[in-house]
């Protein structure tokens, strides 16, 4: 069963003669509990791709079906909602809120959202992380590896329908970036979760269940339907 | 060469000015507060000095002093004093009354004895007159002329009935310019042989006006001490001293004057202190936001001195913007506020201070965040995260110690509670608000404690336009127990001959009167007050002065109220003081200040009464002192010698002492009672109503103006407060702006992230108000109860509690509005390119 679903989905910038396609009609299909890396040159589109499935922009043109709901119809204060509750990012840069603790960094979707805390889950993401003794610390007191692990855990908590990753090993040493990557590969088979990976490593996106290369606005590689 | 020591002056310069360019917003609120505190000082720095500046031109040319007796051989004498600059004889007669107006026969000598007559400003004859040169000639008003039916010109013949009745021939030899319409004197010069031999100025004693040279440099005690000297070379008794008070409150010296300066002083001290507390506090949160950028420079090799250094020579640009801008705008202000003050020297003096005084401030409120910017180290700007307190352990306790620390390893039993429990910290918008306000203690608390000062400046002002009585006001002393007061006129007592008992012999405050004022509709009772005139003698000083009586009654209430605990008046008895003709003192004070002496108990007092029908002398003994000036309650009309009823009954003769009627009446009918009591005093032209209703009237147009100027000033001060949020809050969003795209991104909503903004500057307005409340009724309690010390007994201390309403309403109105519009700017920009933003 498909998770995420694109048409047709367009994003141009500026106007003629200066257009910028920076998606120019994607159709992608993604199933759930599925690993899939999107892979490209720098320009090529897939930063820009990841923003658009996970409604932090909005699409010139086309729609994107997440868990059946289309979000490019969605108004904003809806969108993030469905953020929140549906999707879960992990940026190159982190992205942890400074002010708050590994924990609480961790668990702010949820408490943004009144949910429910689902001890047993959290323990399990924290002891899989290997976070138990950094839950007080605060962000600058990590070291990006770390950080990244607590990315992961925000991500990972709110059990989203699907994560989205941009190059979040963009910012780590091979070792780290090893360790992050396995981790991820752990999350997706252990709690069966569906994760988008960007990259412009290859080497990175072999560690993916599918790859799929884009170039120009378009998917040039990968399982994709027209 | 050292390596920092290179040819670097130029890059830094250019950097600082690049930098400059690029923060708009910070270069507005640190120029705003330049200009703000530079106009504030130098408008209130030249409007003191134009007001003395002013007073010192309106003086230059006066009398400095006037010696009231001195013979015409002794003036000549001292005119050849090498320290008299000035020194023209002068006389004044009694005045002759013509209806509501008084003539003043006087005689100014046409050549001074020392000086250009020019020195002292004197009435000036009309072009077409002479200076009266024969004994017949007189020169007069145009107003006097007209009331008299006189041709105001050259030549015409005129008579002037003295007080005793005996007319004289006078021809007009000039007319005196200028308009004596608004006077009720009209002066009438005579000649020097009229001055010496004509009837209304034979007998009246010369007065000299006295300059000294260099009188206007010396200081004001050196001077008083100095004319006192001079006056008792020549004959000159202290009492016949006469200083120009004008004149001596401009020397150096004078209290009052001293007093302005060090309040002028105070207040600037105070603006510089305000200034500090925002220009710190816009270059503190300006270099936080730029710590990557700092980072950066220093990898690139820049030194910490050099970061300082440009930091530093930051501030002096806009300092450069700022203090002209300020300078113009303070200079233009105290120049409408007094335009005959204006000097350019004193102003270029006071903007050469005014901008010491502010590069100072600037520097000294740099110091601290060129000192934060150039500690930055490459590592730390690298992982800068928008939050100041970084490096310490700030861990949230949950439950036991961490183990961790302890090296004990893993526990599971220490992160357990925190999986499963309740978070310690409430991460919904309002809980995150406060963790942030929290994060930024040192920030928080500038900017609350910054706001606080304007706060209770504000409030300080709003307590005392909110405590003053005016009603209270308007009725200290005379109309406290009446709206309406009849008093017997000064003039009338001046042209009876027989001074104030001339009047009273046939006195228009009768019985008859007052049965007349009672039966108004309306009129609840009538205070009668009484004093008598008399001739003192004490010391060596004879004077005309007034006696007033009081009774055992009030005799008990002075040794209750009006008496120093230890004073002597308590162990007296009304009946000893009685038999042994013993006498109170009030204002020994004023005594001083005119003789240079005090009463002492047990002085001996000779008192020459004329009742009328004959002059009784006397001699008393000084038993004590009324102290306070509160007495003036009791009663409206003292001099300085209070006896028993007895003993002034002993003299008085039965004469009516009545001197003024305070009556008190309903209120309502006011529109009746009026025009009744006028058209009774009109009928007696000896009598002068005075009302409550114009009292209250004068004192409301004088209040309303001090409310102004309070209330002004202290709205500048505030300015500077909300400066400081405006600019505290502006800056917490802009530098968090890809903290809040963060936060939208794992799903805060806008409404939520609108929310936990406008709570984190509604916690600053909230600590600004909590030290506004408590801080600010504090020292406008302390404020109201030091004024009521200082004889103010019409302010009340009351809470300001509209004034401190609206400026709660400011306060919470600032942050939303500035949240919302900053948010919504943001909304224009796509999350994705939000979360991009570097710095």
């Amino acid at each position: 069963m498909s998770i995420l679903k694109t048409r047709n989905l367009k994003k141009y910038y500026g106007g003629e003669p200066n257009m910028v396609k920076a998606l120019d009609g994607i159709n992608l299909e993604i199933e759930d509990g599925e690993f899939v890396a999107v892979v490209g040159t720098s320009g090529s589109g897939k930063s820009t791709l990841l923003h658009m499935l996970g409604g932090l922009d909005n699409p010139t043109e086309g729609i994107v079906t997440i868990a059946g709901n289309d979000i490019s119809k969605m108004n904003q204060e809806n969108l993030t909602v469905f953020r929140r509750r549906q999707i879960g990012f992990i940026f190159q840069n982190y992205n942890l809120v400074p002010m708050l603790n590994v924990y609480e960094n961790m668990v702010l979707p949820l408490e943004l959202d009144g949910k429910r805390k689902d001890a047993r889950y959290l323990q399990q993401i924290i002891t899989m992380l290997g976070l138990e003794e950094k839950l007080k610390n605060m962000p600058n007191q990590l070291s990006g590896g770390q950080q990244q692990r607590v990315a992961i855990g925000r991500a990972l908590a709110g059990k989203p329908a699907i994560i989205l990753a941009d190059e979040p090993t963009g910012n780590l040493d091979s070792k780290t970036s090893q360790d992050v990557l396995g981790l991820l590969k752990m999350t997706s088979s252990k709690f069966h979760q569906t994760i988008v990976m960007i990259t412009h490593n290859e080497e990175i996106a072999q560690l993916a269940d599918r790859r799929i290369r884009i170039e120009d606005g378009r998917i040039v590689e990968g399982r994709w339907q027209e | 060469m050292k390596l920092d020591e290179n040819n670097n002056r130029n890059i830094i310069l250019h950097l600082a000015k690049s930098s400059v360019n690029n923060s708009r917003l910070r270069n507005f609120f640190t120029v705003f507060a330049i200009v703000l505190s530079v106009s504030l000082l130098m408008t209130m720095g030249t409007y003191t000095l134009g007001i003395e500046t002013a007073m010192q031109r309106q003086v230059s040319d006066m009398q400095q002093v006037r010696y009231e007796v001195i013979d015409k051989t002794e003036a000549k004498k001292m005119a050849e004093e090498g320290d008299i600059s000035y020194l023209l004889l002068i006389k004044q007669g009694v005045g002759i009354e013509l209806g509501n107006k008084i003539l003043l026969p006087s005689y100014y000598a046409q050549d001074t004895l020392k000086g250009k007559r020019s020195e002292v400003k004197l009435s000036e004859i009309e072009k077409d007159g002479t200076f009266p040169a024969k004994y017949e000639e007189a020169v007069v008003t145009r107003e006097y002329c007209e009331l008299m039916g006189i041709t105001p010109k050259v030549g015409t013949s005129f008579p002037i009935t003295g007080i005793d009745g005996v007319q004289e021939e006078f021809v007009i030899s000039g007319i005196l310019e200028g308009s004596w319409k608004s006077s009720g004197m009209y002066p009438v010069l005579f000649s020097e042989r009229y001055a010496e031999e004509g009837r209304l100025l034979k007998d009246i004693p010369y007065s000299a006006l006295v300059k000294l040279a260099g009188g206007e440099k010396m200081r004001q005690d050196a001077f008083e001490d100095r004319i006192v000297r001079l006056g008792a070379d020549y004959g000159v008794k202290h009492k016949d001293v006469n200083p120009n008070n004008y004149f001596t409150g401009t020397l150096k010296g004078d209290t009052i004057l001293a007093q302005q300066r060090i309040v002028t002083a105070a207040v600037g001290i105070g603006i510089l202190f305000v200034s500090v507390l925002v220009i710190y506090s816009v270059f503190y949160l300006s270099v936080i936001g730029r710590t990557r950028q700092f980072g950066q420079l220093r990898t690139l090799g820049m030194t910490k001195k050099q970061i300082r250094k440009m930091v530093r020579r930051e501030g002096m640009f806009l300092s450069l913007i700022g203090i002209p801008i300020g300078l113009l705008t303070g200079g233009i202000v105290a120049y409408f506020l007094k335009p005959a003050g204006w000097d350019w020297t004193r102003t270029l003096v006071m903007a050469v201070v005014v901008i010491i005084a502010d590069v100072i401030t600037v520097q000294i409120s740099l110091a601290k965040p060129a000192a934060l910017a150039s500690g930055i180290s490459p590592i730390e700007a690298a992982k800068f995260t928008g939050n100041v307190d970084t490096g310490k352990v700030k861990s949230e306790k949950y439950g036991t110690k961490r183990t961790a620390r302890k090296g004990h390893g893993h526990k599971q039993g220490a992160v357990r509670p925190a999986v499963s429990g309740k978070l310690k910290r409430k991460l919904s918008p309002f809980g995150m608000a406060r963790i942030s306000a929290g994060q930024n203690r040192k920030k928080t608390f500038l900017t609350m404690f910054s706001l606080g000062v304007g706060g209770v400046l504000f409030m300080l002002a709003a307590t005392f336009v909110v405590s003053v009585s005016l009603e209270e006001y308007s009725r200290q002393s005379t109309f406290e127990k009446g709206e309406y007061a009849i008093t017997l006129s000064d003039n009338a007592a001046e042209t009876s001959g027989r001074g104030l008992s001339g009047v009273q012999m046939d006195n228009p405050l009768n019985k008859e009167f007052v049965d007349g004022i009672l039966s108004v509709d309306g009129v609840k009772k009538v205070y009668e007050y009484q004093r008598m005139e008399m001739k003192w003698e004490a010391n060596g000083e004879a004077e005309r002065d007034y006696v007033t009586g009081f009774d055992r009654v009030l005799f008990g209430r002075i040794q209750e109220k009006y008496m120093k605990h230890d004073s002597e008046v308590r162990s007296l008895n009304y009946d000893k003081m009685v038999e042994n003709q013993q006498i109170l003192i009030l204002s020994n004070q004023t005594v001083e200040e005119v003789f240079g002496w005090k009463f002492k108990i047990g002085d001996k007092v000779k008192m020459a009464f004329d009742n009328g029908r004959q002059t009784i002398e006397k001699e008393y003994t000084v038993a004590g002192f009324i102290k306070d000036s509160d007495y003036y309650s009791e009663n409206v009309i003292n001099g300085w010698f209070q006896m028993p009823q007895e003993l002034l009954d002993e003299v008085s003769g039965g004469l009516n002492l009545n001197d003024t009627i305070v009556v008190s009446t309903d209120e309502s009918k006011e529109k009746s009672i009026t025009p009744a009591i006028k058209s009774l005093v009109q009928e007696n032209p000896n009598l002068i109503l005075f009302t409550l209703k114009e009292q209250r009237e004068q004192d409301k147009s004088s209040f309303t103006l001090l409310y102004a100027v309070i209330l002004g000033l202290s709205m500048f001060i505030i300015g500077f407060s909300m400066l400081n949020l405006l600019n505290t809050l502006i800056t917490n969003i802009i530098t968090r702006k890809q903290e809040f795209a963060m936060l939208e991104s794992v799903g805060m909503s806008r409404r939520q992230l609108n929310r936990m903004v406008s709570v984190e500057g509604l916690i600053l307005s909230a600590g600004n108000a909590v030290m506004t409340l408590i801080a600010g009724t504090a020292a406008g309690y302390a404020g109201v109860m030091i004024l009521r010390g200082f004889s103010a007994k019409y302010m009340h201390y009351h809470f300001p509690g509209w004034f401190y309403l609206g400026y709660i309403v400011v306060l919470i109105i600032v942050p939303l509005v500035v949240t919302s519009v900053m948010l919504r700017g943001f909304e224009r920009q796509a999350l994705t390119e939000r979360l991009r933003v570097e710095d």
